[in-house]
Parts: structure tokens; sequence; C-alpha cells
């Protein structure tokens, strides 16, 4: 036998090789089979270790799933290795393209005073707090500098609109510069919408901007979360929103919401919410513990498996107004499913392996600094500078490949992470190392009592679960969000 | 062999160490940290795992259910070494000519936040 050849084991009645997969038991019955590049088989436990024992009949129909879904291979190099090759390069091509999302903090200030504020927003009145023009135009200059074709240029806060003038002004300095750079750009608005007028709304309609807004329910739960200095905010949420949608498309607004302590008990009301206001999707994010969100443990803090009980009531509840006739949708499971069932990367930052840190996102701060994504700024609020990459005036080269950035790197990868080497999910999951760090104390983890962890394993191995039962038409409508 | 201590609230694991490697044992009881205390030391031609309860007692209705756990996982987590021993060499090779002659036709990614979804 060649060095590194596996070994080939005589099975019942004939030979076959492993190829790399990953399992995991997702009830107390069936187990998941996972290869390298995300295909997968639901078999019975004990599965895996038939395979590894050689004990599968090769004249078996199962036999042949395995060979057909590169599980088990009848050479010791599959002759369709290129064929994998080219599936694993597809599934992770989202490093070729490197860092796409452009997150311009154009002001830390804001009309509203959540209690989870996680970016530690300033008195709107505060202009310390906003970004020179000087900087606008070098962070601009650094976004250029992205092999990325597609960008997206997303303006956050504190409230953005505060300083609309500065977003008109950096999009009319891309717009320029990009006749040289020709790019696709997307340009996002992250807003709580309570400033929309018509000059905003015609802007963003004529240069194709998407709002995303804030939206966390009915009007008590909103109201107890986002309070604006002058009172409650939902009504002149709403009202903006109906405003907006008269203006522009809806398709062109979404809404996020954060999932409160006091929103656990109301996944139905929250979604009805959604429904009642126009929408056809929702995002159930769980709250991060960054800024205001940590210090106000009251009203913020929660188990995670508390999270993850609300996010299956919340699911159940969207499968069953699937069921009659409604379409709506859940965003975090959609990125999940197409990670499971095609053969495409996602662009969403948090489920990625090597981690969205600089690869996939960066921060250009109201401060003058560039950080590793949007957690890494709200942390320097908090005068933890452990992720700024550098100052905006620096070299790109410095910034996105020095030192800095690959210390920052480091232990970004699933594949190399203790816990996550061998987990199943790893084709579907994604690193957090910031996270880490904020909840474990360093950029490793320890996924025995992470929670990101927890909630990843326990919301993928609930989707595989509704895969594979399917009784309440999950396979139909899953396939019908992505 | 895995036993109980009830005086000293503690399951000893003897593992017989020509089945289950190191690389074996440790992954395997990692995933034991959240709740126990764990130590592994290596003896003549076994291991011993002492397994201590972070908070609270031990009592026999969760050592039967951890006796079982620990066996399964055992087995689980050597046939999961098993896998990434011998697939090794070709998982190298799928990882290399993934990221070798990267053609220009790749399709392009549009990153996306949640909400442009
Ligand atoms: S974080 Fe948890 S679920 Fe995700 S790959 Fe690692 S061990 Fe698996």
């Amino acid at each position: 036998m060649k060095k590194g050849i596996p070994n080939k084991l005589k099975s019942s009645n004939g030979y076959y090789y492993l190829l790399p997969f990953r399992f995991e038991r997702i009830n107390q019955e069936k187990e998941i089979l996972i290869n390298e590049v995300g295909d997968y088989l639901i078999c019975d436990i004990g599965t895996a270790s038939k395979i590894v024992n050689r004990q599968i009949d090769v004249k078996s129909n199962f036999f042949g799933e395995l060979i057909s879904n590169y599980f088990i291979s009848k050479e010791p190099i599959p002759a369709l290795l290129n064929l994998l090759a080219n599936r694993y390069r597809t599934k992770k091509s989202f490093i070729d393209n490197f860092t796409g999302l452009h997150i311009f903090v154009l002001t830390l200030r804001c009309n509203h005073l959540c209690h989870y504020c996680q970016v530690s927003r300033k008195n709107e009145k505060n202009e310390l707090f906003d970004m020179q023009y000087e900087n606008i135009d070098l962070s601009i200059n650094l976004m250029f500098k992205t092999p990325s074709v597609a960008i997206t240029m997303e303006f956050q806060g504190g409230e953005p609109l505060l300083v609309f003038n500065k977003i008109k002004y950096s999009i009319e300095r891309v717009k320029k510069l990009n006749k040289i750079h020709n790019k696709k750009i997307n340009y996002v608005i992250c807003t709580n919408l309570t400033l929309v007028n018509d000059e905003i709304l015609t802007y963003c309609l004529d240069n194709d901007i998407l709002i995303s807004t804030s939206l966390d329910g009915p009007k008590n739960i909103h109201d107890e979360n986002r309070l604006r200095s002058n009172g409650p905010s939902y009504e002149s949420v709403v009202n903006a929103l109906n405003f907006a949608k008269k203006r522009i498309p809806l398709d062109r607004i979404s809404a996020l919401m954060t999932t409160t302590r006091m929103a656990l008990n109301h996944p139905k009301e929250i979604i009805d919410s959604y429904i009642e206001n126009g929408f056809n999707h929702i995002f159930l994010r769980a709250i991060s513990p960054y800024g205001f969100a940590a210090k106000n443990k009251n009203k913020n803090e929660y188990e995670t498996e508390k999270f993850v009980e609300f996010f299956k009531i919340a699911l159940d509840y969207i499968i069953k107004l699937n069921n009659e006739g409604v379409y709506f949708v859940e965003d975090y499971t959609a990125l999940i499913l197409k990670k499971i069932l095609t053969p495409f990367p996602i662009g969403f930052v948090d489920l990625q392996s090597p981690s969205g840190l600089i690869n996939g996102v960066v921060v250009y701060n109201y401060d003058g600094y560039v950080y590793a994504s949007d957690e890494a700024r709200m942390l320097a609020e908090s005068g933890d500078y452990s992720f700024r990459l550098g100052k905006i005036s620096d070299n790109y080269n410095d910034l996105f490949y020095g030192e800095k950035a690959k210390e920052i790197s480091e232990n970004g990868s699933l594949e190399a992470l203790p816990g996550c080497s061998e987990c199943a999910f790893q084709v579907y999951c994604g690193a957090d190392p910031i996270r880490n760090y904020v909840s474990q104390g360093d950029t490793v983890g320890y996924r025995p009592t992470s929670n990101h962890c927890f909630k990843n394993k326990s919301i993928i191995s609930h989707i595989i679960n509704l895969i594979n039962d399917g009784r309440n038409n999950e396979n139909e409508i899953f396939r019908s969000w992505i | 062999m895995i036993t109980y201590s009830k005086e000293r609230n503690l399951i000893t694991c003897l593992v017989d160490s020509s089945i289950y490697n190191m690389d074996i044992i440790f992954k395997c009881f990692y995933w034991y940290g959240k709740l126990f205390s764990i130590e592994i030391c290596k003896k003549e031609d076994f291991v011993e795992i002492l397994i201590e309860k972070k908070e609270g007692i031990i009592d026999e209705v969760m050592f039967n259910k951890l006796r079982l756990k620990i066996k399964q996982d055992l087995i689980d987590f050597k046939t999961r070494d098993i896998v990434t021993k011998e697939t090794k060499s070709v998982r190298e090779l799928i990882i290399a000519k993934a990221f070798s002659n990267l053609s220009d036709e790749e399709e392009d990614i549009i990153f996306t936040s949640p909400v442009d979804r």
C-alpha cells in the first residue's frame, strides 16, 4: 500500500474506502452523517459505526447511496475527487471575494433610549460622535480597495438619519468613484425610521437603497424596549413605516427584532405584528452581550435554552401559517437551510468558517478607526480595543492583512477549534471568535459552555429533525424559502 | 470499567488504552466539562478518568445515565477518530485541489447582512 493511502478493508462482500464525513445523533433513533461539502444522510443510530467497521453490504441500495453522496468510495482516491474539490471550493468561495460588507458608522448619536442598545449610543445633540468628512473619504478609498466585485455599503449608527447629509455625501462620492472601479454596490441604511421624510425616501428610491429598521413586535413589547427621549416609539415607527411603504416598494424595507426577556413569552404576537405591518419575513435574533444589553441584565439576560424554546415555538407557528397559505419566512432558518440544501455559501458573516471578521465585514467607525466587525466596535465602546485593526488613515494592506488582522483571524476556523473540529454541524455553523472572547475570555472559546454553540447546535438539529419528519409539509415550505 | 463512589461523589472510569487512544479520550471527555470536573491520568496500559460533579451530588440515577452515555460516547469518538485518521490524506487532497488553480469564473457572491436576504 502506498504511503498516505487510506486502508481498504473488506466488508461483508466487497471493499470500500472511507471519505471524510462527520456524524451526530439528532434524536433517540437517528443520526446524521454529513460529508465535507455539506451533503447529508439521516440514518439509524449506529450507522456510522457500521460504515467504519465495513459492515455495509456492498449489494445494498444504501451502499450505492453512500457512494453517490461521497461518504465512501470504491477507490482509494475517488474518481470524482475533482468534483468534490470543486464543491468544496464553491462552499468556501466567500473567501475569494474577501470583504463584502462595509459598515459605515457615521454617527453614534441616536434619538432613542433602548435599554438593550448594543452600540452604546450617545446623546442625539452631541456632534463629537460624528465621523469627519476626511475620514468618510478615506474609508471609501479603503472600501474600493477590496477585491470583492459586489459590495454592500451599510450605514449604521446610532441613528444614521441624524446625519443624512453625510449619507448623501458618501453615496454621491461612491457613485462618482465607482465610474472607475465598476463594482456592484448595494446600499443599506439601518434606521429606526422616525426621522424619515419625503426628501430621504425619494433619495432612497432613486438610489435603490435598502432600508432596514427595528420592530420588536406589538406595541407593548416594542415600547418596553425602544423608548424615545419624548416617550414610546411604536406609533411613530409604524406611522413612518406606512409613510415609507407608500413611496418605496416593500421589498426594499425590512425589519429586525431583538429578543429580550419579555419577548420570550410572546413569539406568536411578535410574528403576527410583522404580518400586520406587511412583512413576509422575520429574523429571530437573540440579544448579544454588548453595550447596554450587557449592563441592563434584568431585562436582557436569559438562558440560551429559553431562546431556543422561543425559536422553536415561533418556527412551528410560522410553519403553521405557511400551511394556511401565508408565505412567511424565518430568516435564520432560511440561511441554515441554504447551507444544508444547496451547494452554495451564504453571505451571512455569523455562519462562516473562516469567520466573517475582516473576511466578510469591516466597520469604519465615527472615531476614525477600522474594526474587524460590528461587535468589535461595540466592544470598543466599553474600552476594549482588542479587535481594532488600525486607523482609517492607515494603509489598506496593513489594516486588512497586517499583524493585527492575522492575530484576529487565528482562531476563526471551526475546522481547527476544539469541539468543532469533529462536529457534524461544522459545515452549517460559523465561527464567532469575538463572542468567545466576550463570553468566555478568549477567542478559542470552550464549546461545552458556549451559548453560541448551544444555540446553533440546537437550532440546526431542530431544522434537520423537521426536514426528516416532514409531517407538516416542512420540506416543501423550507424549499420555498431558499 | 466505570465505577461510582457515593462517599467521594466521584465516578472513576478505567479505559483500555489499546482500544481508546488519548485523542479519543480527550475529545470525548471535553464535552463533560460543563457539569463535571475531569481528571485524566495515563497509567500503564489503561487510562483513568476521574469525574467529579462541579456542583451538587451524583446520585444513583445520574450515575446509571452517565455510565451508558460514557460508553456510547467512547464508541462514537472512536468511530470519529477512525474516520478522521483514515481519511486524512484524501481530505488534504480535496482541500489542496479546491484551493489550487482558482479560476476566474467564480460567481459573484454578494455579502449581505441579515436585512437584505
Ligand atoms: S460551535 Fe458547536 S455546533 Fe457549531 S461547529 Fe462548533 S461544536 Fe458544532
